[in-house]
């Protein structure tokens, strides 16, 4: 799940700096009001010797990381991870309208929390017991519910494994490198996760571009993503750590805007400030709106609520800096020093300008500045290589299907990528139902399942509570064209303890991954599906007790009428008759009959 | 146990048993009472539950919708522009609403359904939301009145800009505009679980909206939930959007009760609404001006219809926007699938329902009245049981005959009707319910004019009290099943196929007399010449049961019915109901059609078969011991 775009990135930052620590913001205006926000962390523990930790062995943490996070530290090293990715995301990328995902993809997870490590292991065993051990660990340092994963959702991915390669780690003889990936989709990301977060910073949050890091700010975005990676980097004798932490983030400015300048309830607007198209019918009562204004003028501050505090570190001027992507014809940019009292702005911007980068030097508070004459106009957006969707399809309560539909919007170029899905063991696929469809133009011109189209497919099915089904389809489109996948399932009834306690609204089924790959075999660009909520068929659970119930009835009748066959007399009815004759009641009753004759006959003469 | 044995003694003993199955028929009757009582009785007080909110994380009401003061230009002025469009194409419409959306930042797409206007839908996906459920606002372009539907249609554009300026919601919102709310709209639903590209996620609740060009202002809303196939959404939806109206001081009107009686609450407004429930339910997709909400029925959707009424009244539109802004909010605030609360109710007011537990006995009771009635047919036919066991082959081939002949018809004359042209199409309907209504009538009259039974086919007796009785069975079976799926087509197909019960006591009691009488007149004029006289008054004696059973034939004949009802409910097109019938399951995947057809005709069939070709013969003298004890 690595590319060679990050690899590069990777080292044209150390390599040229030379440094352990180094951050950066960069800030991209999208069309409609919005920005993408991309803030980046890296940092690189100093170079130390490089041990397999056996089981059985003590872990020696006699060196020091420097800036790489002491707590993260041992957890890796003693997992033997060589490589660890993290991400956590919310929120669902309008690729039509923004494009590509920062970083080609790389750094955006499926909705929720996905881990994947590259763990170096003797064997399957060791690998996964390690692989369990580093996701508990994480768990509680993360504060997410990482912890829950278990066999039923790691998956060993086939593909993304062998494109593995672009660590120059080599394992030890006799052991062998492990890709282990899981997903946990329901997994909402909050403010809990990011305080972890910024804690493995060395500026913790308090200085450099890690300073507008805000809970509130951050998770009031339309879409956002954290993610850590971390890299075993090694030389001939030694090796060191690297890390790559990110946080990325689209904000809608209008109603950050609105937020700061009229509080967070959504009032009408009053109005006389009501923006109306005057070339309709417009008066006191009635007004057509326009779209959202063009012409603004916004901060940093605006959006954070916060500026920065100076550089990362102080004695590190090159330690922090912003790059701002913009339309220089539109758009000024202006930086403004807060030192106290005194507060000192100008322009950064200049024509012809795309691309600004700016370096925080001094010790003083940082604001950004942005004034857009029009702010529809933003530097070109590219559009990914791909569009995926992915949706559940039928309505009945005990099956169901899956439809995956890939657009390729290239003129001209054929994509080829690796789709890559796992699904939980409750949903019981069935892949000869698997049929293709490809369009161009708005006409189907092949739905075989063509060798053309679909050049290779490796799928590893589910076993029950132990394994999720796998599917990896190398699948290759032609321009301007578009495939449609669907397959139908089973879905499985779970044991009593297996639904969660409480009604829910369905089961999360993990985002499909698209990694797309150039002519060289390289992977390029990585997208995700959005998350499925799966309804499962769900017992009524008060049934149990109205089984025992109606069964307890069932017997204690059954046993009486045995019970009273076994004890009674068998006796034919007049044979009854005689013997109640003189039973105790029947006697009282005659006797009762008998006074009342008597009294009958007392009463009688009287009258007469 | 001894207390059983000791009663099942005395039974004995007194001889119930036989006297039971001679009064067999009259259980079967009072049955039916007890029926129809039960019923009456729902609406009484102690009998109906005021509607609560189950759901406590619904909360509904509880927060301010701020859709009100401005938000009103901005109503008027989207209503400004879309008065232009009355007149032009649906291209054009949708492009000019897709374009205000656009604008908004929602994402549009369209269905082509390949049949109608193709449908437009826009998504505002939730910020931060994980797109996997959604929430359905529907705005059909004209009303279920056939009234061009500019309020709502404004409403959904202001409502839309409203919303896209919330970053509160967990759940996506659809905005769906077809061309009607009939199959149009439920095509685009069937196509959002198959083959839509643009879907936001499970669909969990949906509103249509209807409001004509009632201007500003209006009087009350309507609301309307009746699903397909005997659905309903969640009562907890219902009780929401419902008590936000409460909360706005509008006043919420169910099953078409007029203005005027909105705050009248007594026995009979909820009986009206009551019974209108039941007939509404049971034709619900069946008519063509259908309201919306139940093209959603069968997704695991809760969906209703709201429609503003009245023009004058105190509320104006923003107040019905607030209905929806707040119902959305609720349903928003939802963790887990609407479960709670019911989804089988009666409504008896907007703010009285019965549940199911205390409705259900009805149609029980009828199921068991025609279980009873079938018993005694066979037990009061005079036919040993070992001739029934001989005669079951035939009798069950003839059933499965008259069943497949339901069959065909069942396949074939839908498909007769949709393949034919629209406009043609009520022509067809209309020849095809005008042939089974003239074979209806043949088969029901023939018993009356026939002089003679047919010679060269007849049926035997026990053949022809089996088929009566195995009819009767085969409706309380279609009863006891429907029961709880569909309980308003139960108890309706009971309720008007419940002269069947009476036929064969009819026919009985009638040749009864009549032989006792030949034998009594035979006695009398022993030897001597019979009176002429007295041999008409017998025969119309006996041409009176005929009469009866010719009237009861017609009058439980669900073609018959069918021609009445549709009739009623619509006067100038009489065929429309049977129109809805034949074209309900290809457009909307209703099955009343085939519980009418499958389970209701051949029952009809049955019966009347055996009343033309059957033997009824009784007993001679048995016949006039009996009229003798009697005498």
């Amino acid at each position: 799940m690595w590319n060679k775009v990050l690899v590069l990135l990777f080292c044209a930052v150390f390599a040229a700096a030379g440094r352990y620590y180094n951050e950066s913001l960069d800030l991209k205006p999208l069309p409609r009001n919005k920005l993408l926000a991309s803030f980046q962390f890296n940092v690189e523990s100093l170079p130390f010797d490089l041990k397999y930790y056996d089981t059985s062995a003590e872990l020696q943490g006699n060196h020091h990381y420097t800036y790489f996070p002491r707590a993260l530290g041992p957890i890796i090293e003693s997992t033997n991870t060589r490589e660890l990715h993290l991400r956590f995301t919310q929120g669902w990328w309008d690729s039509e309208s923004w494009g590509r995902l920062p970083s080609s993809g790389f750094q955006s997870g499926g909705t929720g929390v996905e881990v994947s490590a590259l763990i170096e292991a003797r064997d399957v065993q060791t690998a996964k017991a390690n692989w369990f051990k580093l996701t508990k660990t994480l768990s509680g340092f993360f504060c997410a519910s990482l912890n829950f994963i278990d066999d039923s959702i790691t998956t060993f991915p086939k593909h993304a494994a062998s494109s593995q390669n672009h660590t120059n780690y080599s394992s030890q003889p006799k052991n062998k490198l492990f890709f282990i990936r899981a997903a946990l989709p329901s997994e909402p990301i909050c403010t809990e996760n990011l305080t972890p977060f910024l804690k493995l910073l060395p500026t913790r949050g308090k200085s450099g571009v890690s300073s507008l890091l805000d809970g509130h700010k951050v998770f009031d975005s339309l879409w956002h993503g954290m993610s850590i990676d971390v890299r075993t980097d090694c030389d001939s004798k030694t090796c060191s750590l690297k890390m790559l932490q990110s946080v990325n983030q689209v904000v809608d400015i209008i109603r950050s805007k609105r937020k700061k300048e009229e509080g967070g309830l959504p009032k009408p607007t009053p109005g006389n400030k009501l923006r109306c198209d005057d070339t309709k019918t417009f008066n006191a009562w009635q007004c057509f709106p326009l779209s959202d204004p063009t012409n603004l003028e916004w901060s940093l501050e605006t959006i954070y609520g916060r500026r920065i505090i100076g550089p990362a570190f102080a004695d590190d001027p090159e330690s922090t800096v912003i790059n701002v992507d913009t339309e220089p014809s539109t758009w000024k940019v202006g930086l403004s020093k807060n030192r106290g009292d005194v507060t000192e702005s100008y322009h950064i911007s200049g024509p012809k300008k795309n691309h600004i980068s700016e370096y925080l030097r001094e010790q003083v508070k940082y604001d950004f500045q942005f004034e857009t004459s029009n702010s529809s106009v933003v530097n070109p957006i590219k559009a990914p290589p791909l569009y995926v969707t992915r949706s559940l399809t039928g309505y009945s309560q005990d099956k169901g299907g899956l439809r995956v539909t890939f657009t390729n919007p290239s003129d001209e170029e054929t994509v080829d990528f690796v789709y890559f899905e796992s699904l939980p063991w409750f949903m019981r696929l069935y892949l000869h139902t698997l049929t293709v469809e490809v369009k161009k133009d708005g006409e189907i011109i092949s739905n075989a399942i063509d060798t053309s189209y679909i050049k290779d497919r490796f799928y590893k099915p589910a076993v029950d509570r132990k394994r999720p089904s796998h599917l990896e389809l190398s699948i290759s489109i032609p321009p301007k064209s578009s495939l449609t996948l669907t397959y139908q399932f089973d879905k499985s009834l779970l044991l009593y303890h297996e639904y969660p306690p409480d009604a829910n609204h369905g089961f999360a089924i993990e985002p499909a991954v698209v990694t797309i790959f150039d002519k060289d075999g390289n992977d390029i660009y990585e997208a995700r599906t959005t998350s499925l909520l799966l309804t499962l068929p769900t017992p009524d659970f008060s049934m149990p007790y109205n089984v025992i119930i109606l069964t307890c009835t069932v017997m204690s009748l059954a046993f009486g009428t045995i019970f009273n066959l076994l004890i009674k007399k068998v006796i034919t009815e007049e044979e009854m008759e005689e013997i109640t004759k003189s039973s105790k009641i029947n006697i009282a009753v005659a006797k009762i009959k008998s006074r009342v004759q008597q009294l009958k006959a007392l009463i009688k003469p009287k009258k007469e | 146990m001894a207390l059983a044995e000791t009663i099942s003694r005395k039974v004995h003993k007194l001889g119930l048993v036989p006297k039971a199955i001679k009064l067999l028929p009259v259980i079967s009757f009072l049955l039916a009472v007890a029926s129809v009582s039960w019923l009456l009785s729902l609406p009484l007080d102690g009998n109906y539950r005021n509607t609560y909110i189950s759901e406590n994380a619904l909360m509904p009401s509880q927060v301010t919708s701020y859709f009100r003061e401005s938000e009103w230009n901005i109503v008027r002025g989207y209503r400004g522009e879309l008065e232009f469009l009355e007149q032009t194409s649906n291209e054009q419409r949708n492009l000019k609403m897709e374009k205000w959306l656009n604008d908004i930042g929602l994402v549009t797409a369209y269905h082509h359904n390949g049949f109608t206007k193709d449908t437009l839908y826009a998504i505002m996906h939730a910020p931060r939301g994980d797109d996997t459920e959604a929430m359905v606002l529907t705005v059909p372009w004209i009303t279920s009145e056939g009234e061009y539907n500019l309020g709502a249609l404004a409403l959904a554009a202001a409502l839309a800009r409203y919303f896209s300026r919330m970053s509160i919601w967990s759940k996506n919102i659809i905005f769906v505009f077809p061309e009607d709310s009939h199959a149009a709209l439920r095509s685009w639903v069937a196509a959002y679980h198959t083959s839509l590209e643009n879907t936001a996620g499970s669909i969990e609740a949906a509103i249509v909206l209807e409001y004509g060009k009632n201007g500003d202002y209006f009087d009350y809303y309507e609301m309307f939930y009746e699903g397909l196939n005997g659905q309903l959404p969640n009562l907890d939806l219902l009780n929401t959007a419902n008590l936000i109206g409460y909360h706005e001081g509008l006043h919420c009107s169910i099953q078409g009760t007029p203005g005027e009686e909105l705050t009248k609450n007594t026995y009979f407004t909820r009986l009206r609404t009551l019974v209108r429930g039941i007939v509404a339910l049971t034709l619900s997709g069946l008519r063509r001006n259908v309201p919306g909400c139940e093209s959603f029925s069968g997704w695991q959707i809760q969906a209703i219809t709201i429609r503003a009424k009245g023009s004058k009244g105190p509320h104006d539109v923003t107040q019905f926007g607030r209905v929806v802004d707040s119902t959305f909010r609720s349903v928003n605030n939802l963790l887990e699938k609407f479960h709670q609360s019911f989804f089988f109710y009666l409504m008896l007011s907007s703010k009285n329902f019965v549940s199911i537990a205390t409705y259900l006995p009805s149609a029980v009771f009828l199921a068991v009245s025609f279980a009873l009635s079938s018993l005694g047919c066979l037990l009061n036919s005079g036919v040993e049981a070992s001739e029934f066991v001989n005669n079951i082959g035939r009798l069950l081939t003839i059933f499965t005959l008259i069943e497949l002949g339901g069959f065909m018809l069942s396949l074939l004359l839908p498909l007769l009707t949709i393949n034919t042209p629209l406009e043609l199409q009520d022509e067809v309907v209309l020849q095809i319910l005008l042939v089974l209504s003239i074979f209806t009538f043949i088969l029901a009259l023939s018993p009356l004019t026939l002089k003679k039974q047919f010679k060269f086919f007849k049926l035997n007796k026990p053949l022809t009290f089996g088929l009566i009785s195995l009819s009767l069975f085969f409706i309380s079976m279609l009863i006891t099943t429907l029961l709880i799926v569909h309980f308003s087509l139960a108890l309706l197909v009971g309720f008007l196929s419940l002269p069947l019960t009476f036929v064969q006591p009819i026919i009985t009691q009638g040749l009864r007399e009549k032989s006792a009488r030949a034998l009594e007149e035979d006695k009398l004029f022993e030897g001597s010449k019979k009176d002429p006289l007295s041999q008409i008054v017998s025969l119309g004696r006996a041409d009176k049961a005929k009469i009866k059973v010719s009237l009861l034939l017609i009058i439980s004949s669900p073609f018959f019915v069918i021609f009445l009802a549709g009739s009623y409910f619509d006067p100038e097109n009489g065929v429309s109901l049977m129109r809805g019938l034949l074209t309900s399951w290809s457009e909307l995947q209703c099955w009343t059609w085939y519980v009418v057809i499958l389970g209701w005709f051949p029952a009809w069939l049955g019966i009347a078969l055996s009343c033309v070709f059957g033997n009824f013969e009784v007993d001679y003298s048995a016949a006039f011991n009996d009229t003798k004890k009697e005498i």
